[in-house]
């Protein structure tokens, strides 16, 4: 009897998360390399409470969570003009060394720390390919890097940054600060993957995009309430009618 | 409705961009101001449905997780150190460096400070001194008949004096350069502080490998460019309204749940 409401409620539900999905987007439309997302929702069938009824329709559809898929389309560069700010053209990450272990991402906003090692924004070690800090030598005044992410300095060459790619973009999970975690094994990069220095990449939200969808789950969101008080509306009348004594 | 404190941390942002943004404006006229840009970052993210996890019985795996983020925070706010556009004074004690380095002050504390803001005068003791009355490193006190003084591009100072046809020496400004200028603090009146970030200063000449020259009668303008600094005021004014639409929304859909019955 209080089917369709739960039905609706699932829808409800979801589409609040969905509402927390673009929220985010919307907060992160200037954060470097963020890539927007989108709420997947999926079928979810439950048993329905009326006995007696096998076969089709004896299953009811709620609505369900399946998963956030990135945009992995990357966002506009940014020239900035700081030598330490790196962007990627093409697939892959950066690799920093955590001590959760190491993350991986695209924001290549990177500083030197007071040992002379490559840091990003929280100060945690950008590394070469075997995993080692890369340091600057002492009194270095300018560094270069090469496409494929070899940098040097006035003072000698510094090493390789590490640049990984990975079987799935989708799949990385997101672990905040821009930062990434995967249980994927790493991969080289494709040769036409370049590092571009003095330039960042820009989030790639499309905020037209997110604010229509904001529009449409608001609407739909009302919808379903619509529907919850007029099924209200009919199981009241219902019992009124059914009731009815005289 | 996590979506209402998201869009909050949005409008947080967006607001500290428009800060900087501002002061950016603000010191579009300032000798050697160099512009400064926020940094953001994503916030924690809420796994509702873990990446990789078995999705039913038949060992499938959940190809793509459920995570939501919790909004955005400000990573960093830092300077743009490219090179201003020079403009020329005609007047003898100003300086600007094209390409990399710092002039050294000594701070009162005797503690060094770095600038870029080449506008020198003379103090009372012929000292050359910033617009503070701070002492520049290496320049010696400029006798006091002396009619003219000569900066060459590797910062030589020499000066004319009544009655002699000979140049004669007084110091040689050195620049310091830092691999990470923008680690630097500012101090505000167009100093800098040397931190952990920034390293250790190298000491040079002007005009060698890693150093810029030092142009006489120039001043280095800031590296404000107005037209951009508008353009991402506007597009920081409306990612500010968007966030407040989210919030405005989230509202909304809570007052229809309230105005049921």
């Amino acid at each position: 009897m209080e089917n369709p409401a739960f039905v609706v409620l699932s829808q409800q539900m979801a589409l609040s998360k969905q509402m927390d999905v673009i929220a985010n987007n919307l907060a992160n439309v200037n954060t470097p390399a963020y890539r927007s997302q989108t709420l997947l929702f999926n079928e979810f069938l439950g048993k329905a409470t009326n006995p007696g009824i096998t076969g089709a329709g004896s299953k009811i559809a709620f609505v369900g969570l399946g998963g956030t898929l990135p945009d992995i389309r990357p966002g506009p560069v940014e020239p900035t003009g700081n030598q330490l700010d790196f962007a990627l053209q093409g697939r892959g990450y950066f690799a920093v060394s955590t001590p959760d272990g190491t993350r991986y991402t695209r924001d290549g906003h990177f500083q030197i720390n007071g040992q002379g090692q490559l840091v990003n924004a929280q100060g945690f070690q950008v590394v070469d390919p075997q995993g080692r800090p890369l340091t600057v030598p002492q009194g270095a005044a300018t560094i270069e890097v090469t496409p494929t992410g070899t940098l040097s300095s006035d003072k000698g060459p510094i090493g390789s940054l590490q640049l990984v790619k990975f079987d799935s973009d989708v799949a990385m999970q997101r672990v905040g600060t821009d930062l990434y975690q995967t249980d994927s094994p790493t991969q080289p990069v494709d040769p036409t993957t370049t590092v571009k220095q003095g330039m960042i990449e820009g989030s790639n939200v499309q905020p037209v995009v997110e604010v229509s969808r904001m529009i449409q789950v608001q609407r739909a969101y009302e919808a379903a309430q619509t529907m919850i008080t007029n099924e209200h509306d009919r199981d009241l009348q219902a019992i009124q009618v059914l009731t009815k004594t005289s | 409705m996590r979506s209402l404190s998201i869009a909050a941390t949005g409008m947080l942002a967006q607001q500290l961009n428009v800060e900087v943004i501002s002061n950016n404006i603000a010191n579009m006229n300032t000798t050697a101001y160099k512009r400064q840009r926020a940094e953001f970052q994503d916030l924690l993210y809420q796994s509702e449905r873990r990446v990789g996890s078995q999705a039913a019985d038949n060992n499938s795996i959940v190809p793509a997780g459920v995570e939501l983020g919790l909004g955005v925070k400000t990573a960093a706010v830092y300077r743009i150190t490219e090179q201003g556009n020079l403009t020329t004074t005609g007047n003898q004690l100003d300086l600007a460096i094209q390409g990399k380095g710092y002039f050294q002050v000594t701070l009162p504390d005797n503690t060094i400070a770095y600038t870029r803001a080449g506008s020198f005068q003379l103090d009372q003791n012929g000292n050359i001194v910033t617009a503070d009355g701070l002492k520049i490193t290496g320049a010696n006190a400029i006798p006091s008949n002396a009619t003219s003084i000569t900066i060459n591009q590797s910062g030589q100072i020499f000066v004319s004096q009544q009655g002699q046809t000979q140049l004669a020496a007084a110091g040689q400004f050195s620049l310091v350069s830092f691999i990470n200028d923008t680690g630097l603090q500012p101090l505000g009146n167009n100093m800098f502080i040397q931190t952990q970030a920034s390293g250790n200063p190298t000491i040079g000449t002007a005009g060698n490998q890693g150093f810029g020259t030092i142009l006489q009668g120039f001043l280095e303008s800031s590296n404000v460019n107005t037209v951009q600094e508008i353009t991402n005021l506007i597009s920081a004014q409306r990612a500010y309204e968007m966030n407040s639409k989210v919030i405005q929304a989230s509202d909304e859909m809570l007052q229809t749940l309230n105005n049921t019955h």
